[in-house]
Parts: structure tokens; sequence; C-alpha cells
């Protein structure tokens, strides 16, 4: 299915089954195209489904599945994750803390393939993120997260901000 | 979330069959549903529009004024400074934020150290949004010996950077208006007729090729062109998933080379973003990772990792994955 440029016509030139069925050509030829690397729904050759991926949403294991801001709520007892803006991967996810500076993603989707945390400070620090993928028949996939400190003069886990960006892998 | 009409192809038309006006309704319809398809996670003229695509994206080389090559000149044009040992600010231009970056920014980034120095120490980064329009990155360097301790220090290098935000509003379609045939009438040149069909797939067909082939890959630099999960079996580095990676091999303990397929261009600065999976829950450990051209037609990146053990650093090998970034040869 190619795409081909059609003339625009005038009163001389009229417009017949070719220059129709060509027209029909070039947009399967663009829709072809668009399933490549985005979802196009039913139909499509989405490796998500249709059902996790909107129409029009980029499905391509080049591009993150999606990427998440963390603040950590330092308001309560046992502190927690915000999740200040994140996309459809963490829809039907949630996140537990397990201790200070340890907290698990749960993921609503079974293509998990990484994740790349990167440490949010406004100061000169010590501070690392590690990400571990694993995977549970009962929890599915997840991410332990834990967010290092060095402030206390060695490398413990604190509860502390991070910025993550979840890639997913074709099935 | 706006929902689209699915595209349905109409079938070939036979000479001498009749050519009715649903045909040509649903030529025009099919072009407005790839239109609104695109407009999703695209500006109307064809550039990337989505929070998982990052707006900003290049290879910083250290200086007092750093130099920076910022992939895709569309969203380039940002300035950079480095106010302080070891740490680097990435000014968006006031075009690019006001437009593209959200004024009410909401944005994640990545970023690895990407300087010669990583083959002897560990790195870490960090990053801060400092407004809505200024990011900063520092950097921090092993300064004990490997095995010998664990200072850490401020230290000026390369740095590869990736920032996020949040998608602008879908724009306004640049296709022109249709006129629906009903019953009866007959195909003409007005400009809402037969020539907007003709017209209207050609402003789809220009948006899209702005960041994509004609068959539908990206072609946007902001895009990685590889990515790969390299696995620690115990005895040698194997590529267990990946795209755009011709090879994996492990040059000594923790050091990793991945070579591309070819699809980078060898002469230009490349990026990357690595992350390493622990032995353990409980384990740290640090990765970076830096591209370079190593002749016409190969272009590798090798990745250093580091594990913490004992009040001590020494280099380890772990699984790990990495996003790659580069010009399209």
């Amino acid at each position: 299915m190619s795409y081909l440029k059609l003339p625009k016509t005038t009163q001389d030139h009229a417009v017949g089954f070719q220059s129709v069925n060509q027209a029909i050509d070039n947009n399967a030829a663009l829709l072809a195209a668009f399933d490549l690397r985005h979802s196009i729904g039913v139909g499509g050759n989405s490796p998500y489904g249709a059902p996790t991926r909107a129409v029009g949403r980029h499905d391509d294991i080049l591009i993150a599945r999606t990427v998440v801001d963390f603040a950590v709520d330092t308001s309560r007892a046992d502190p927690a994750l915000q999740v200040i803006t994140g996309g459809s991967l963490l829809v039907g996810g949630f996140v537990d803390r397990i201790a200070a500076g340890e907290w698990i993603l749960h993921l609503a989707t079974a293509q998990l393939f990484a994740a790349v945390a990167l440490m949010k400070s406004t100061a000169s620090v010590d501070r690392k993120a590690t990400c571990y993928r694993t995977s549970s028949p009962s929890t599915g996939p997840a991410i332990y997260i834990t967010t290092w400190d060095r402030s206390g003069g060695s490398w413990a886990p604190d509860d502390l901000p991070f910025s993550l960006v979840l890639w997913t892998q074709s099935p | 979330m706006p929902t689209f009409p699915y595209v349905e192809q109409t079938s070939g038309i036979a000479r001498g069959a009749p050519l009715g006006p649903s045909t040509i309704n649903q030529l025009h319809a099919n072009i407005e549903a790839l239109d609104d398809i695109a407009r999703m996670e695209h500006f109307a003229a064809g550039g990337h529009n989505a929070l998982e695509v990052p707006w900003i994206l290049g290879h910083m080389v250290d200086g007092a004024t750093p130099t920076g090559y910022l992939f895709d000149t569309t969203f380039g044009g940002a300035t950079l400074a480095r106010p302080a040992t070891g740490a680097y600010t990435v000014n968006a231009v006031s075009g690019v934020v006001s437009s593209d970056l959200n004024s009410n920014l909401l944005y994640s980034a990545m970023a690895n150290v990407a300087d010669s120095a990583i083959e002897a120490k560990p790195h870490t980064i960090t990053v801060e949004a400092v407004s809505a329009t200024s990011f900063k990155f520092r950097v921090r360097e092993l300064s004990s010996a490997l095995g010998a301790g664990d200072t850490w220090a401020d230290v000026n290098r390369n740095i590869d950077v990736g920032i996020h935000a949040t998608a602008q509003d879908a724009d306004a379609t640049l296709i022109s208006s249709y006129a629906l045939k009903q019953r009866r009438e007959y195909l003409t040149q007005a400009a809402t007729d037969w020539n907007s069909i003709v017209g209207n797939q050609g402003i789809v067909r220009k948006a899209a090729l702005v960041e994509h082939t004609s068959t539908g890959a990206h072609s946007a630099n902001r895009i990685a062109k590889a990515v790969a999960w390299a696995r620690w079996t115990g005895a040698a580095q194997v590529l267990d998933a990946d795209e755009g990676c011709a090879s994996i091999s492990r040059l000594s303990q923790g050091v990793v080379e991945i070579t591309m397929d070819g699809n980078f261009s060898a002469t230009t600065t490349m990026a990357c973003f690595p992350e390493v999976q622990p032995a353990t829950t409980s384990e740290l450990v640090i990765i970076n990772g830096r591209g370079f051209a190593s002749g016409a037609g190969t272009s590798t990146f090798r990745f250093y990792i580091y594990a913490y053990s004992g009040g001590n650093w020494a280099r380890a090998d772990r699984s790990f994955f990495a996003a790659m970034f580069g010009v399209t040869a």
C-alpha cells in the first residue's frame, strides 16, 4: 500500500475511479504508517493491546511507557509517595512504602521492561536511587525503588523525592 | 480524552462501479480520523507533543560555559551554564517554555554522567527544577580510590540530560472543512470537495513526515534509537531484549560494550540513560555510560558498573537497562 500524491482537479480534469482508488490507498497507507508505532485501536498491531493504550498514543519500545514525578509527603508519620504526575502505566497500579526509603511500585501492565530513576535535590548532596524489577504471579510486575542518602556519613535508605521513567517491551 | 472513530478502509472501486456519496464521505471521515490520531500526541504541524517524549534531550560538554549538543533543533536553543563546580543549568528558551514545556511544569528527567572519568570512578547526578524554565543538574564523584573508602566531591563532567514535561492541549486541526455528499450530488472542483480530500491527505502526510519516516518509524532524535536489557548470566552479558542493538560484549568486570546496528551516525554526539539492576533490593549500585563513534558505521556505548559493599566501591557485573539516543545515520 503506497502513498501517491494526487493532483488537484479542475473543471477540465475529471476524477475517475483510479483517483478515488488511490485516495483510498493513500488513507490506508497513512493508517498503516501510524499503526507501526502508535495505537490505532481495534484492528491495530499494538503489542500493548487497545484497552491499555488509547487511540493515538505512542506504542513504541523506543519511547518510554510513562514518566512519573514523585514527591514524599512528610506530613504523615508514615511518609507516602505522592505521584505528582504520571501516565497510564500506574492506572490500576499502586505504590507501597516498605520501610524508610524503600518503595514498591506495583504496575498494571505485564510488559515491564525497566525503570530509570533520578534523585531530586536542591543542594549538592550524595543521593542515588536504585531500581530492582521483579515479577510475581500473585502481585504482577513490580519495581522496588530504594532512595539512598549519604548525609549521615554512610549510605542508607531515606524517604526522598525522585523522578522515574518507565519503559516497557513488546511481548 | 477524546475518542476517535475507527478508520475503515473502503473497498477499491472498479471501473464501471457506482461511485456513490458514501465512498466520498468515508474518504473524508477517514482523513479526519487520521488527523485526530496524529494530533493525540503530536502537534498539528507534526512535532511530538507527549509526556513520554523528552522536550529537551542532549549531551552537554563541560566547560566554564558548557557547550551542548541538544538533539532536534525544534526544541533546541536552550542555554547552558556552569554556576558552580559540578553544577549545570539548562535554561530553556522562553518560546519553548511558554508553548511547549507548560508554565505549570510537571516534569521528570533522566541524566547520566558521560565522561571518560566514569571509567575509573562511579558518579552520581541529581536534578532540581529551579523554575519552570530552568533545570539544574549536579554531579558528584567518588573521590576515594576504588576499594579504599567512600568520600565524594563535586566534580565537572560531561553529562547527558533529558527533560520530560506534560503535554500541551491538542492543537486545532490544519485540515480544511469539506462538504458531505448527498445522493445525486457530484464531485466538483470546489475547495471543500474532491480537492479537500487531496489537500487534507497532503497535510496529514506532511505533518507525519516531520518526525517519522514514510513507513511510520520515528525519526526524531529525542526518541531513542535503541534500547536494551542486558542480562548478566553469571558468566557473560547477553541481550535479553533489545531494539537497535547489534551485539554486546563484556570487556572486563563491570565494563560492558553495546554496539549499535548501524542506525546511528558515527560522527555525532550520542547520549544514553542506563539503570542497573542490583543483585538484591538492598544493594547500592551505580552505572554510568557514554557513547562514542568508533569509525564509520560503528557506534558503541560503553557502560561501567560499580557496587558498594563494606564501605568501599568496586567494579561489578550486573544486569542493566539502557536507552540510547543519537542522530540518525
